[in-house]
């Protein structure tokens, strides 16, 4: 029961304290010429962020940076090894299948997730609310699921035992009523058909992310605007594709970029079914186990300095459409 | 704007008072974090508990949920507990610069401790003539299991030596009763690793004490002829046709802790299984609960005989314990619970498969005759090998697990696997 | 003529979202059933096999039982609680105030600051943890204020790696509300507080709904932040499940009744949270 009150004293008094902050910063702004005040405002209302951003990541992120540089004993000291990480990472004989798969993981997963998350978003928009809610949450329900569960129920849908044994995976079982002989799944590589598997997860995992966020989008389009179509004759489709798309597009671009980003940092889900063997390794697997399991902080972190130079495209693209999209607004 | 009233600023202090509380850990306070989970962790605390007690030492066991990873992170920031567990002992000496050895501790009668351990125990984890790290725990994994009720009704019976189990494989393949083997070796992300179990087998009983000590420390070659001998002694087992139901994809696809076939009546039995003594924990409900009261009908268990001319010896593995301090109640703890003393009150009763690594634990403290008999292989053992991989630093550890799987499975020729098995110690 | 056309599209949308549905469900189904399964029936023969005859089946509720009965599930609950409410509602406040400044505001080094701020959506946060205890414990050095074992270290860090995505989503969406209107209570007279809580933040409800919804359940379901920051004093449910597992990992039964009992939670969050879904808030502010 302390606990409890421990915990309750707690979380009252934080929420207290970052209102305080808020309305302090306010009131003295307000105290303030009305010339500095322009200036000044703008940081009151970014400038907590900035602090715990920068305190919080961008001055670990640093340190991963000069890490990558180093070679880090464990009792942190370090010594300067130049591009020596990365010339390891490069030299390993994974490497090349490694960049394929993870360009493989970009480019299926976040076009597939946000698909069907719109599609799903946009269907249960036309079916009554009650229908809408209980729908939306069984979309919805595989983001709760913890991983190490998502793990085991994976492991049973594509499990494999040999010809003549019960078979206990869902695939395979359904495979063998088309006429088919039992897969062992997680070994074929032809067409890179193993990962594709593995990328099934993480869709099925997010696309009740990109539903939820792609629902609120369309809630929000106003309804004289469909209305205006209906009434120019515009049928279903011609709605959504004229006019519910082009409204919720910045949102569709936002969903994108972050699954794009998840795509780009899986690594949980490879770790648990494959372990990585049969060529699906991915970057961010290298890093996990390179820092964690080995203990190379340098080459770990030099797998990151790959990961923050391959997102250098999306911040320029998302810079400039911001642009584009300022100056049509 | 109201409603952040002047009343959040007394709140706001508040939490000020709330934030500042004395360090915790004070000098008769020990914490200990481990792999130990279940059960066995209920037992250990409950030992810990009585032991504290007694000494006026508060001590609490954390069961790491992923020890690698948490470890690392608690040492690398500093707030490392004064006692580690590491399931996989080639990991606690990458952390020997932070540790106390153990030779330092007066406390802790090291001497004694190594006289009563099982010979092979003691020179686990050490650098440097020192030791870091000494035993808690143990288990066996020279232990073929099989179903004595399978075996009785198609008559066959349990093999002495290597040549018997080769005829045994050999008979039970051609009079068509099913499958000699059960192998498994799936794990998720750590597959493989019960392939290299069967290497360790025989590269101990083929190279002996300082041939197996050389070949776990990267100092002889997965090319080297002993190691060879032991992989064609594997795959003579595993690979060859009919052996296992499915071959080497169906081992690399399998579950190391899939035991229903074993259990299992149809044409797809399989017989025999390799596994160390934890693998009680993953037999089928009903017949681990008529194991675990002392009924044998369906669970039967051998010492893998060794191949003519080798060593008859015993592989096995456990937890290592180490210090990060040499305050006095630490010293008292680990003095504790690398003693034989340790299993001697609630552990067996809340896990009774736990092992120590003493040769003088009595015996009497094992109520199932099963894990007696297992604790008797143990301490008889003429030579002991500590499972070599485990021992290896980690990214031997991890390809070796990774290589062994290309192979099984067929995606590597042995030479290409074992070539990169050797090359990764370039890495450690 | 638009009604008939309406209500036959809202038919064939349901039948392909059943359709949908019962995919998607269709994972979530077997683990919820193997969860209730013998487990050498489960390795033996797929859950599926149990719908077609339930009566054959040994039902088995023990792993529940388990999860139910572990001593320090109670503190767990209350400990995950304590980190997951504030560690929700914190960084939506902070995130929707920095997002607004990025939307509405005009200043120097904006687009700075914001590709700075996507940039740091893919560094993984693991190798952000030792040099941020670090921080906390040479803080604590210096001043004697304890952060590092505190329920206050976990909402800090969930917060600051929460910002990159909650900001990123919130500017997307505060996009879409029309110059006009902000442009029409500057007009008025309105401060940029009064614009941002009168106005900015009921129109983002939705958005606002949907983050705090994720960010419920990613900390619910996290245990390293937790584990590393809070301290193993006070173990979330995550960690206190995922350490049931063991050694060998032969409690995932246990673990998989444990993640229904745990996912009751972040679904009732859903729940609670999905009527903010409405339709018609900004229309409304435009007539």
């Amino acid at each position: 029961m302390k606990d409890l009150f421990t915990a309750l004293e707690a979380v009252i008094a934080g929420i207290a304290i970052t209102a305080f902050i808020y309305w302090l910063l306010n009131f003295l702004i307000h105290r303030l010429p009305e010339r500095a005040k322009k200036i000044v405002e703008p940081y009151v209302f970014i400038g907590p962020v900035l602090l715990l951003i920068g305190l919080f990541i961008v001055w670990p992120t640093l340190q991963s940076i000069r890490l990558s540089f180093m070679e880090e004993a464990i009792d942190g000291s370090t010594t300067w090894v130049g591009l020596q990480n990365f010339k390891d990472l490069i030299a390993e004989d994974y490497f090349a299948n490694m960049v394929i798969n993870n360009l493989m993981w970009i480019a299926i997963v976040p076009i597939l997730t946000v698909s069907i998350g719109l599609a799903i978003a946009q269907l249960a928009n036309n079916v009554g609310s009650r229908q809408e809610k209980i729908l939306k949450s069984i979309f919805f329900m595989p983001m709760t699921i913890s991983f190490v569960s998502a793990a085991v129920i994976w492991r049973y849908i594509y499990a494999y035992a040999p010809e003549g044994q019960d078979q206990v995976g869902l695939l395979n079982t359904i495979w063998m009523k088309l006429g088919g002989d039992p897969q062992a799944w997680f070994q074929i590589e032809a067409l890179k058909f193993n990962n594709i598997l593995l990328m099934v997860i993480l869709i099925w995992l997010s696309a009740g992310y990109a539903m939820v966020l792609l629902s609120a989008a369309i809630k929000s389009v106003p309804e004289d605007t469909i209305e205006a179509g209906r009434v120019d004759g515009a049928n279903t489709s011609q709605i959504f594709f004229k006019i519910i798309l082009p409204q919720i597009w910045p949102t569709a671009l936002a969903v994108f970029i972050t699954v794009l980003i998840g795509a780009m940092k899986v690594f949980d889900i490879v770790l648990a079914m494959t372990g990585g063997n049969y060529n699906t390794t991915v970057l961010a697997q290298t890093f996990y186990l390179e820092y964690f399991s080995y203990g190379n902080t340098g080459k770990a972190m030099a797998a990151v300095v790959l990961l923050i130079l391959a997102i250098i495209p999306v911040m320029v693209y998302q810079v400039r459409h911001y642009r584009k999209f300022e100056a049509a607004r | 704007m109201k409603k952040f009233s002047i009343a959040s600023l007394a709140v706001a202090a508040l939490a000020a008072t709330v934030a500042i509380v004395p360090s915790a850990n004070a000098a008769d306070e020990v914490t200990i974090y481990g792999g130990f989970g279940g059960d066995q962790a209920k037992g250990f605390q409950a030992e810990l508990d009585a032991f504290g007690a007694a000494n006026g030492i508060k001590i609490t066991y954390t069961t790491l949920a992923s020890y690698d990873t948490d470890i690392r992170v608690k040492v690398k920031a500093g707030q490392a507990p004064n006692i580690g567990m590491w399931p996989q002992p080639g990991g606690l000496l990458e952390y020997s610069s932070v540790l106390e050895p153990i030779d330092g501790l007066k406390s802790v009668d090291l001497a004694g401790i190594k006289k009563t351990l099982v010979p092979g125990w003691a020179g686990l984890a050490t650098k440097g003539g020192k030791t870091y790290g000494l035993p808690v725990s143990a288990n066996v994994k020279s232990l073929v299991w099989y179903n004595p009720a399978a075996f009785k009704a198609a008559g066959l019976s349990v093999p002495k030596t290597d040549a018997d189990m080769t005829k045994l494989t050999n008979t039970i393949k051609s009079k068509k009763l099913g499958y000699p083997w059960c192998i498994g070796i799936e794990s998720g992300g750590a597959t493989g690793w019960a392939a290299t179990d069967w290497m360790e087998e025989y590269v101990l009983r083929y190279g002996g004490e300082a041939q197996y000590t050389a070949w776990w420390k990267g100092k002889l070659a997965w090319s080297s002829p002993t190691v060879q001998k032991a992989a064609k002694k594997f795959a003579e087992i595993a690979l060859t046709p009919g052996n296992v139901n499915g071959g080497g994809k169906a081992i690399a696809a399998t579950g190391f802790g899939a035991t229903a076939n074993l259990f299992a009546t149809g044409s797809n039995k399989c017989f025999m299984m390799r596994q160390g003594s934890f693998i009680t924990d993953f037999f089928p409900d009903a017949i681990k609960a008529a194991y675990k009261a002392n009924d044998f009908t369906n669970v039967g268990v051998f010492k893998l005989p060794a191949p003519a001319g080798t060593t008859d010896a015993v592989l096995g593995g456990g937890d290592l314990a180490a210090a990060f301090d040499d305050k006095a109640a630490t010293q008292k703890v680990l003095n504790f619970i690398l003693s034989d003393k340790l299993g001697q009150g609630a552990m067996l009763s809340n896990y009774p498969s736990y092992l120590s690594a003493h040769k003088t634990f009595p015996s009497a403290g094992y109520k199932n005759p099963i894990t007696k008999n297992i604790a008797g292989i143990l301490a008889s053992a003429k030579l002991f090998g500590f499972d070599g991989s485990d021992l290896a630093p980690a990214v031997v550890n991890a390809t070796e697990w990774k290589e062994l799987t290309n192979w099984i499975s067929g995606k590597k020729t042995q030479k290409q696997a074992f070539d990169a098995i050797d090359a990764s110690w370039n890495k450690a | 003529m638009i009604g008939v056309e309406k209500r036959r599209s809202s038919l064939s949308s349901l039948i392909v979202l059943i359709f949908l549905a019962a995919l998607w469900l269709l994972p979530t189904v077997g683990l919820f059933i193997t969860s209730l399964r013998e487990k050498t029936e489960a390795q033996r023969t797929g859950w599926w096999d149990v719908i077609f005859n339930p009566l054959s089946q040994d039902w088995d509720i023990s792993s529940y039982a388990t999860v139910l009965t572990e001593k320090n599930l109670g503190t767990s609950f209350i400990s995950s609680m304590a980190v997951t409410v504030p560690a929700t509602i914190l960084p939506l406040l902070f995130a929707a105030y920095a997002a607004f400044g990025f939307t509405f505001l005009k200043f120097r080094g904006r687009e700075f600051f914001f590709s700075v701020i996507i940039g740091l959506l893919v560094v993984p946060l693991q190798g952000a943890l030792v040099p941020v205890l670090r921080m906390f414990i040479s803080f604590t050095d210096k001043t004697g204020i304890e952060i590092s074992g505190q329920y206050a270290a976990a909402w800090f860090v969930h917060s600051a790696f929460a910002m990159p995505l909650a900001i990123y989503i919130l500017r997307n969406y505060m996009m879409t509300i029309p110059n006009s209107l902000i442009e029409a209570a500057r007009v008025d007279g309105a401060s940029n507080f009064t614009i941002f809580w009168r106005l900015v933040l009921p129109i983002s409800v939705p958005a606002l709904a949907s983050f705090a919804i994720f960010q419920f359940l990613w900390v619910w379901n996290d245990y390293l932040i937790a584990f590393v920051f809070v301290g193993n004093e006070r173990p979330v449910l995550t960690y206190t499940l995922l350490a049931m597992l063991g050694q060998y990992g032969e409690g995932w039964q246990a673990v998989a009744a444990g993640s229904f009992v745990s996912l009751s939670v972040p679904l009732l969050v859903f729940f609670g949270l999905q009527r903010y879904f409405v339709r018609g808030l900004t229309a409304g502010a435009v007539k």
